[in-house]
């Protein structure tokens, strides 16, 4: 049986209206014939009634699940006034919205068919999503097999008020994104002055790191490392090439692993780095430096353990919750309702910090004009 | 006084069905397990998700007694809350992840055909 995440039965935490919420990954199904009218021939028709190929199946489940496993739901398409409805009931004031069936777009061997797919999306949200409704932002999708192509799509929409960053998923590509081959896309972003978004992802059998899952024999073994394998591979090969030191000005942003792999992968890096330093002699800083002055990492799937108060360390250690930002995954299996996060006893200033106001700052668009808050909400005037 | 919250006709919960229903600002859900009633909060204890509209389910478990190869147990009784999948035993209110969580159960009585939640 499919379900879809029921949003009807959420309930409004009254704490949360004082508060201004920004949402990290909000996803919206991007399903093929919803794009097909915004994509150019002779591309078109593949959507329209051509068999499913990657990015929108062949994406093989490996593992037996039984009935009633979070693997057999489905999402379905909400409209943007539907999308709006539920984060309202969220609390959530600004979403930034992330698609589906894109986030396997590395998968799709043709290049050029690749890159019509993403301009058709990157038409169909800034058209409807981005258009219809309050609060809602978006990101540009891009193609890797097409470096030059995707920053020109980067340098397209960049001026576009709603977009927000670019959307690099961290499944199913080879090379990893900190290869040379990506520069005109970090470059693009750079430029235009937004982030781009490391997205995690469930990935497909594929033997290389980090999707080889040959070994991985239950969900549970997968799904406690896909995530967190993907961006601690993504980060030690930016690293590697010196990406953040090429683009200083460029923010990046980890999603969908959590973030505890955060202290974990600061704190071996700078320990490698003392030793191994001279093969990534770009790295002028210890790697932690980079990580805290430019990058920053969203909260879904929040951990959880006994007690809360673990969580305080993870982000003091993190550097205090600058660059923690809060994410729902909204309306995924695993998503977070923003109370667990608000919940960390951690100062209310970092509270606000974490919940929104960094989100506003990475994305430059505060303050957040009264008009786009969900109503109802009492926020206290802030100088 | 106990109140009498009417969930509907026994007929229209047949084995395997449930309804959710809105008890005075609570929602409870009924669930009919092999021809029982059983009463739980739709509101889970993890993030407050609609726990009572997750699909009803059995669950895997093995031991030593079948040499820790899988069994598909249970079947009919588990439900598994719809956000995030902690299962619950539906006739005991029991969480299989946590021994310690157990969810209240409300009390069911069948009166005219009719059932009844009594708070
Ligand atoms: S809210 Fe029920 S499992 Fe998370």
């Amino acid at each position: 049986m499919s379900t879809t995440i029921p949003t009807i039965g959420i309930r409004r935490h009254r704490q949360l209206d004082q508060l201004l919420i920004v949402d990290f990954d909000v996803h919206i199904l991007d399903e093929r014939q919803e794009i097909a009218a915004f994509c150019d021939p002779p591309w078109r028709q593949m959507l329209v009634d051509g068999p499913i190929v990657p990015p929108f199946g062949g994406n093989a489940r490996l593992y037996p699940v039984f009935p009633g496993h979070w693997s057999t739901r489905k999402i379905s398409r909400q409209t943007p006034a539907e999308v709006r409805a539920a984060l309202d009931d969220l609390s959530i004031d600004l979403g930034v919205l992330f698609p589906e069936r894109l986030l396997a777009i590395g998968q799709q061997p043709n290049a050029e068919y690749a890159m019509a797919l993403v301009r058709a999306y990157n038409r169909w949200l800034t058209a409807t999503y981005l258009q219809e409704t309050r609060g809602l932002y978006g990101v540009v999708a891009v193609a890797p097999q097409d470096p030059e192509g995707s920053a020109r799509e980067i340098e397209h929409y960049a001026r576009e008020d709603r977009v927000v960053g670019v959307m690099l998923p961290t499944t199913r590509l080879e090379p990893l994104w900190g290869h040379r081959k990506f520069d005109p896309i970090y470059q693009a972003a750079e430029a235009a002055g937004i982030a781009v978004f490391y997205h995690g992802g469930a990935p497909v059998q594929m033997p290389m790191l980090p999707f080889d899952l040959r070994q991985f024999d239950t969900p549970f073994m997968f799904h406690t490392y896909t995530h967190s394998i993907e961006m601690m591979t993504t980060l030690a090969n930016l690293m590697s090439t010196g990406v953040p030191v090429r683009f200083p000005r460029l923010k990046m942003i980890y999603i969908e692993a959590g973030i505890s792999w955060v202290p974990h992968a600061m704190l071996r890096m700078d320990r490698i780095w003392e030793e191994d330093r001279e093969s990534a002699p770009l790295l002028a800083e210890r790697p932690s430096t980079y990580m805290r002055r430019q990058m920053y990492y969203a909260t879904q799937p929040i951990e959880e353990p006994e007690s809360l108060a673990d969580m305080a360390d993870v982000i003091r250690m993190i550097g205090g919750g600058d660059s923690v930002l809060f994410a729902s995954d909204f309306p995924h299996h695993d998503f977070d309702h923003p109370k667990k996060v608000f919940d960390i006893p951690v100062s209310a200033d970092t509270k606000r910090k974490i919940m929104g106001e960094n989100g506003l700052a990475v994305l430059g668009i505060s303050p957040l004009p009264a008009s786009e808050h969900v109503p109802g909400k009492t926020l206290p005037q802030r100088m | 006084m106990a109140r009498k919250i009417l969930v509907g006709p026994v007929e229209e919960l047949p084995t395997g069905a449930r309804k959710i229903v809105d008890a005075g600002g609570i929602e409870i859900g009924v669930f009919n397990v092999a021809g029982a009633f059983y009463a739980l909060p739709n509101l889970c204890v993890h993030q407050w998700g609609p726990l009572c509209a997750g699909d009803v389910s059995g669950t895997l478990a093995n031991s030593s007694e079948t040499d820790w190869r899988y069994q598909w147990v249970r079947d009919g009784t588990i439900v598994i809350c719809p956000w995030h999948s902690l299962e619950f035993d539906i006739t005991t209110g029991q969480c299989l992840a946590y021994p310690r969580v157990k969810l209240r159960r409300y009390n069911v009585a069948v009166e005219d055909d009719c059932i009844y939640i009594l708070l």
